[in-house]
C-alpha cells in the first residue's frame, strides 16, 4: 500500500492536502509531520513501503524542504517527491534533475486540480523508480530502468553499453548476464542488443530498426526476436 | 653475584621512577600490561647485565635505546610529542641526578661513609626514586612541562634543526681546536665541517623557501579578501540594477515587460547560494568562487554549506592540502563536464557529518563512460593525456574520494576526517 507523507508547518495546510489525498486515493494512508525529527528521520530511513512525500518547501524551522529531499535521496530513489511551494520556480530544474522531484506545484495556482494530477499520474505509473545497479573499480552506477533506452554490444571494445537519453555507460557484462539484472519492460530484439519496449514508438522488421522516443533511430531489430518483443 | 643483584635493584628503582613521571606526565591510567612489564623487566636484566660486565660501547646509549620502546610500550602518541616527553624525561633525570649528587656529596662531608658500596647504592637509587615519584605529582612540574610543551610545538622543524645543527658545528668546534695536533683529527674534522656547512645551506634555504611561502600565503589570504569585497560590491549593484529595472517595468508597456522579465530571469536563474560566499569557510570560499565565477551565467549552480568553521583547524596540514587538492580536481571536472552537458547543473554540499568534513559535487553530464577503465591513468573521455588528475585523486587515502552515478548525475564525495587531537 502506497504511504503518503505530509510535510509542513501549516495545519490547515496539512489537512487540505489530506483531503485531497483521499479525494483520490480514500484508503490512503496518510502520516503528517511539521519539522523534521526523529520520528520523520525514522519514517525515511524505513524503505519497505512505497510512499509519496509531499513537501512544503518553506518550512518554518531552519531545516527546508529541499534539505528533507537530500535526507530522502540519500537511502531512497523509488519513493516519489512533490514540492508544494508559495514563490517563483527558481531552481525548479535544479532540483528536479538532482533530487529527482515528481513536480512542483504552487500554492496559489489551481492548486488542487495540479496536485490531484500529479498524484493520478504516480499512481498510474504504479512507482516505476526500480534502478539498474552496477559497481566498477572506482564507480558505482544507479540509474533507473526506464531511463535506460537500449544496451548494445561494442564489439570492438567487448563491453556492454547502456545508453539513457543523455549518456552511454561501457561495462563488462555480456549480454546474458546482464538480462538477469534487468524486469521484463526490456526485450533482446537482436543477437547483441537489449531494448526498454516502454521508450519504442516504432518497429521496422523490414529495414531492421526501432525508433525511440527520443527520435533516435536505431538498426538493431532482428525478425528472429520479433516474436519476443510481441510477446511481452 | 651480590653486585649484580645490587645493580639489578637500584636499576629496577631508578627505571620504576622514570616509568612512573612518563605515566603521570602524559595522563596515562596506570594499569598491568604484560607486554609492558615484558619489556620492563627484560630491559632492567640487560642494562643491569651491560653494567654488571662493564661493556662501554653499549652503556652509554642503552638508556636512550630502553626507554623511548618502554615508553612507546605504554602509550602511542604522535611523534613528535613522544619525542618530546623522552627528551624532557631525560632531562628531569639528569636534573635529578646532579641534585642527589650535590646532597650525597654534601653528607658525606659531614659523615663519612663508603659512596661505593652496596647500602649507598641502594639508598641512593631509592632517593631518586622518590623524588620521581614527587616530581611526578607536582602540578607545578606537569604544568611547566605542558607549558613547555605548547611552546615548543611552535617551533617550526626546520628552525628546530638549524638549532641544533648550529650547536652541532660549535661542539665540533671546540672538538677540533682541542685536537689540531693529530693530523687525522683535522682533515675528518674539515670533511665533517664541509658536510654539515653543505646541510647548513641547505637548510638555510629551506628556512628561505619556508619564509617566501608565508608570504605568499599571505597575498593569497589579501586576494581572497578583495574577492569577497567584489562580491559584496557586486551583490549590491545587482540589486540597485535590479530595483530600478523593476521600477522601469511598472510604467512599461506588454513588450518591455517581457523583454524586462526575461532580462531578470537570466539575470537571477543561475546562482545560488543557501549563505553568502564569505560565511563558507575561509580558504575554500576563495578557491570555490574564483573557479565557478567565470562559469556564473553559463550554469545551474547551487552551493549549499553547513560548515561555518575554519576547516585548516579542524584539520591536519597535509590533510587539508589533500582535500583542497582533490576539491581542485573534482570542482574542474565537474564543471567541464557540466558545461558539455544538456541541464548544466552544478550542485556542491559543503557539511559535516559526526567526525567527517564531506564536500559533495554533483553534475550533470554527457558523455560515454567507460566505467572500468574510469579512475585509472589516463583514462578521460576528454581526450589522450588526460585523466591524471582523477586517478591521482583516487589514490590518496589521506582523504577519501569515493564517486557515483545516480539519475544520470556524477557524485563526487571527499570525506576528510577531523583531526581530534589538534587542540591538543
Amino acid at each position: 500500500m502506497v504511504k503518503f507523507i505530509i510535510v509542513d508547518d501549516e495545519a490547515k495546510e496539512i489537512e487540505y492536502v489530506k483531503s485531497l489525498i483521499r479525494e483520490v486515493a480514500p484508503d490512503a494512508n496518510i502520516v503528517s509531520f511539521s519539522k523534521i525529527n526523529s520520528e520523520l528521520k525514522a519514517e525515511i530511513g524505513n524503505t519497505d513501503a512505497h510512499k509519496i512525500y509531499i513537501l512544503d518547501i518553506e518550512l518554518a524551522n531552519k531545516v527546508s524542504g529541499i534539505t528533507i529531499a537530500k535526507l530522502i535521496r540519500e537511502v531512497d530513489w523509488e519513493s516519489e517527491i512533490i514540492f508544494i511551494t508559495n514563490h517563483d520556480k527558481m531552481f525548479e530544474s535544479t532540483h528536479r534533475s538532482v533530487y529527482e522531484v515528481f513536480d512542483f506545484i504552487e500554492k496559489f495556482h489551481d492548486f488542487d486540480k495540479r496536485f490531484k494530477k500529479a498524484l493520478r499520474n504516480i499512481l498510474k505509473r504504479n512507482f516505476d523508480n526500480k534502478m539498474f545497479k552496477y559497481s566498477a573499480n572506482n564507480v558505482d552506477l544507479n540509474i533507473y530502468y526506464r531511463n535506460i533506452l537500449y544496451i548494445f554490444r561494442d564489439t570492438e571494445e567487448r563491453k556492454l553499453v547502456i545508453v539513457t537519453p543523455n549518456n552511454k555507460y561501457k561495462v563488462s557484462l555480456n549480454i546474458k548476464d546482464i538480462m538477469d539484472f534487468l524486469d521484463g519492460r526490456f526485450v533482446q530484439c537482436h543477437r547483441s542488443c537489449i531494448v526498454n519496449k516502454n521508450r519504442v514508438e516504432e518497429m521496422n522488421y523490414k529495414d531492421g530498426y526501432f525508433v525511440l522516443d527520443t527520435g533516435e533511430k536505431v538498426y538493431m531489430l532482428s525478425k528472429m526476436n520479433r516474436k519476443l518483443m510481441e510477446n511481452d | 653475584m651480590i653486585e649484580f643483584l645490587v645493580w639489578f635493584v637500584a636499576c629496577f628503582m631508578s627505571t620504576m621512577g622514570f616509568t612512573y613521571l612518563y605515566y603521570k606526565l602524559t595522563d596515562t591510567k596506570i594499569c598491568f600490561k604484560f607486554v609492558t612489564f615484558f619489556i620492563f623487566v627484560i630491559g632492567v636484566f640487560l642494562i643491569t647485565a651491560i653494567k654488571y660486565f662493564n661493556i662501554t660501547t653499549i652503556s652509554s646509549i642503552s638508556y636512550f635505546i630502553y626507554f623511548p620502546i618502554l615508553f612507546y610500550s605504554i602509550k602511542k602518541m604522535k611523534f613528535a610529542k613522544f619525542i618530546f616527553y623522552i627528551f624532557i624525561i631525560y632531562l628531569y633525570g639528569i636534573f635529578l641526578d646532579l641534585i642527589s649528587m650535590l646532597f650525597v656529596t654534601l653528607i658525606h662531608n659531614f659523615i663519612y661513609f663508603d659512596m661505593y658500596g652496596y647500602i649507598a647504592q641502594i639508598v641512593l637509587s631509592l632517593i631518586i626514586f622518590i623524588a620521581f615519584v614527587i616530581m611526578a605529582n607536582s602540578k607545578v612540574i606537569k604544568n611547566f612541562t605542558n607549558n613547555l610543551f605548547k611552546k615548543v610545538k611552535k617551533i617550526s622543524y626546520f628552525d628546530f634543526t638549524l638549532i641544533s645543527f648550529a650547536i652541532f658545528v660549535l661542539l665540533m668546534s671546540i672538538v677540533m681546536l682541542y685536537n689540531l695536533s693529530n693530523l687525522n683529527m683535522i682533515i675528518l674534522s674539515i670533511a665533517l665541517v664541509l658536510i654539515l656547512t653543505l646541510f647548513f645551506v641547505l637548510l638555510i634555504k629551506v628556512r628561505i623557501n619556508l619564509a617566501e611561502n608565508e608570504i605568499f600565503l599571505e597575498l593569497l589570504k589579501k586576494n581572497n579578501d578583495f574577492y569577497i569585497k567584489i562580491e559584496d560590491e557586486n551583490r549590491i549593484f545587482k540589486h540597485n540594477l535590479m530595483a530600478k529595472m523593476l521600477s522601469i517595468k511598472s510604467v512599461s508597456g506588454k513588450n518591455s515587460r517581457q523583454l524586462i522579465d526575461d532580462f531578470l530571469k537570466s539575470f537571477n536563474n543561475n546562482m545560488d547560494f543557501s549563505i553568502q560566499i564569505q560565511d563558507m569557510p575561509y580558504g575554500l570560499n576563495g578557491i570555490i568562487y574564483e573557479k565557478i565565477y567565470s562559469y556564473l551565467g553559463k550554469l545551474h549552480i547551487k552551493i549549499d554549506n553547513k560548515i561555518n568553521f575554519d576547516i585548516f583547524t579542524k584539520l591536519k596540514p597535509r590533510r587539508y592540502n589533500v582535500f583542497v587538492e582533490k576539491m581542485i580536481i573534482v570542482l574542474d571536472n565537474a564543471i567541464e563536464s557540466s558545461m558539455k552537458s544538456v541541464d548544466k547543473i552544478l550542485v556542491i554540499n559543503l557539511y559535516f557529518e559526526g567526525d567527517n568534513i564531506i564536500l559533495d559535487i554533483k553534475n550533470t553530464f554527457s558523455s560515454s563512460l567507460n566505467l572500468d577503465e574510469l579512475g585509472q591513468i589516463n583514462y578521460s573521455t576528454k581526450g589522450r593525456r588526460r585523466g591524471l588528475g582523477l586517478f591521482s585523486a583516487l589514490r590518496d587515502n589521506e582523504v577519501n574520494l569515493s564517486i557515483k552515478i545516480v539519475n544520470n548525475l556524477f557524485v563526487s564525495k571527499i570525506v576528510a576526517k577531523q583531526n581530534l587531537n589538534v587542540e591538543e
